[in-house]
């Protein structure tokens, strides 16, 4: 996912923000760590910050700052943390699931709403590819990292093999995980993308 | 159900379970994950498992704990050593302390002898009076160590580093922060020490620091973007960009500067 970069001078210069509050943020977990980008330039080695997300989220920070603590505004961004559940009309109405998706997933799961956002994830997965255990699979994974990832459901004569895979980067390093998939004659593969499912999900909660 | 306390002196194991409150002098062995209200150990204690503790654990002795650690306080003398990560809201440590993992607090960690942390350090208030190794990034708002190495970042709100002749050459990936000083020992400072040669301080070496006020002193760094900086006499800055005001001694070396 190639996305403009801009460097922490510019959003500093942009926002008329100190290193002190920018450093602050970062370590509030209100800017991620992983949106800190370390490329290799002609001056050395620079970081720098994914331009888009990195301006609205500084927005919105200087807009709830004054009336939201930083670790209130940090936990707003991670509706994983929150103990909140939701109910059955919230989730049709955000777009979460529609009605016949929600049935099947509440047959298949074993579980009635309200769910939390764990049960939620699982559900978004589940409608997208149907499959209740990789959803499964899928959020555990995503639960235990955070990063770019994606399920894979494999299926040959009506055997389906789902796993997931992603890169994990530590702060301020890339990592990048090289799989390379090879499929047989007779084999379908689907892919499914986690990482952009979370951030949707999250903006329908927003 | 009211829980078990345990007292073990000379040799005993404690399995894994549910407990009050644990005391064990002498060697102690504990076999299985254990939940408990308070936990003092005085000789030597190896624990095959993972500690909770809703209240105290505190270490006498050499401690060897090969999982994770949560619990509010933790207080250790001598040496510990946990395999996996600390998670405590103020951890207190004298001697050598080896942690595998992350350290998290929510207080601060103050510690006096040598810390090791395989991976983060995040904290409220870090206070090292010794050594402070860190093989990841670490964070708290207010950092006051002696001879840090950082392999990640170093983040604070306001932070001093001290130099003092055990520093040999300390080195910090980066330092991302409000206020910053680096600072020598002030016993070494002047003509000399007694029993040694003037500046037998190391450098602290770093390939960038972000601050709005940097005061250094015997840093080498590639990189230093601040709003004023004071450079004193033993730097050696490849580049300075300053927003505001820049002071910088005739001692010290400063590569290139920019005013932005």
């Amino acid at each position: 996912m190639s996305e403009e970069l801009m460097t922490k001078k510019e959003l500093l210069d942009m926002f008329g923000i100190s290193y002190g509050a920018l450093y602050r943020w970062k370590r509030k977990n209100l800017i991620p760590d992983a949106w800190f980008i370390h490329k290799s330039t002609v001056t050395g080695q620079e970081t720098f910050l994914p331009r888009d997300r990195v301006i609205e989220r500084v927005q919105t920070i200087m807009r709830l700052k004054d009336t939201m603590s930083l670790d209130e505004i940090a936990e707003s961004f991670v509706p994983q943390k929150s103990a909140a559940a939701t109910e059955k009309d919230e989730i049709i109405l955000r777009g979460i699931a529609d009605e016949n998706q929600l049935e099947a997933f509440a047959a298949a799961s074993g579980k009635a709403p309200p769910y939390r956002w764990h049960s939620l994830l699982e559900l978004a997965v589940y409608a997208a590819c149907g499959d209740y255990h990789a959803a499964q699979c899928a959020a555990d994974f995503m639960t235990e990292n955070e990063g770019e990832a994606s399920l894979y459901i494999i299926q040959k004569n009506g055997t389906a093999i789902s796993f997931c895979a992603g890169s994990f980067p530590k702060s301020g390093q890339g990592s990048a995980l090289e799989c390379r998939l090879v499929f047989s004659e007779g084999c379908e593969a689907e892919q499914y993308h986690l990482s952009e499912m979370i951030n949707n999900l999250n903006e329908k909660l927003r | 159900m009211s829980k078990i306390d345990i007292r073990t002196a000379g040799s005993g194991t404690v399995v894994a379970g549910d407990y009050g409150n644990i005391r064990t002098a002498g060697s102690c062995r504990v076999v299985g994950d254990i939940t408990c209200d308070s936990m003092h150990t005085a000789g030597s204690c190896h624990a095959d498992a993972s500690i909770k503790c809703a209240g105290e654990i505190k270490t006498a002795g050499s401690c060897h704990i090969s999982g994770n650690v949560e619990t509010v306080l933790m207080n250790t003398s001598g040496s510990c050593h946990v395999d996996g990560d600390l998670t405590a809201d103020s951890l207190r440590t004298a001697g050598s302390c080896h942690i595998g993992g992350n350290i998290n607090s929510k207080i601060e960690v103050r510690t006096a002898g040598s810390v090791h942390v395989g991976k983060s350090v995040h904290a409220e208030k870090l206070f090292c009076d010794g050594s402070l190794n860190v093989g990841g990034d670490c964070e708290a708002e207010e950092i006051r160590v002696c001879n840090p190495d950082v392999k990640g970042m170093l983040n604070g709100g306001s932070i001093e580093i001290t130099l003092n002749q055990n520093s040999r050459e300390c080195f910090v990936d980066s330092i991302g922060c409000g206020s910053i000083i680096v600072d020598v020992d002030i016993s070494i400072k002047g003509k000399g020490h007694f029993f040694f040669k003037k500046s037998t301080s190391g450098m602290l070496t770093t390939n960038l620091i972000e601050a709005d006020d940097a005061k250094l002193a015997h840093v080498r760094a590639n990189r230093v973007r601040c709003k004023t900086a004071v450079i004193a006499p033993g730097c050696e800055i490849a580049i300075l960009e300053y927003s505001d005001n820049v002071e910088i001694s005739e001692e010290a070396k400063v590569g290139e500067l920019v005013k932005i």
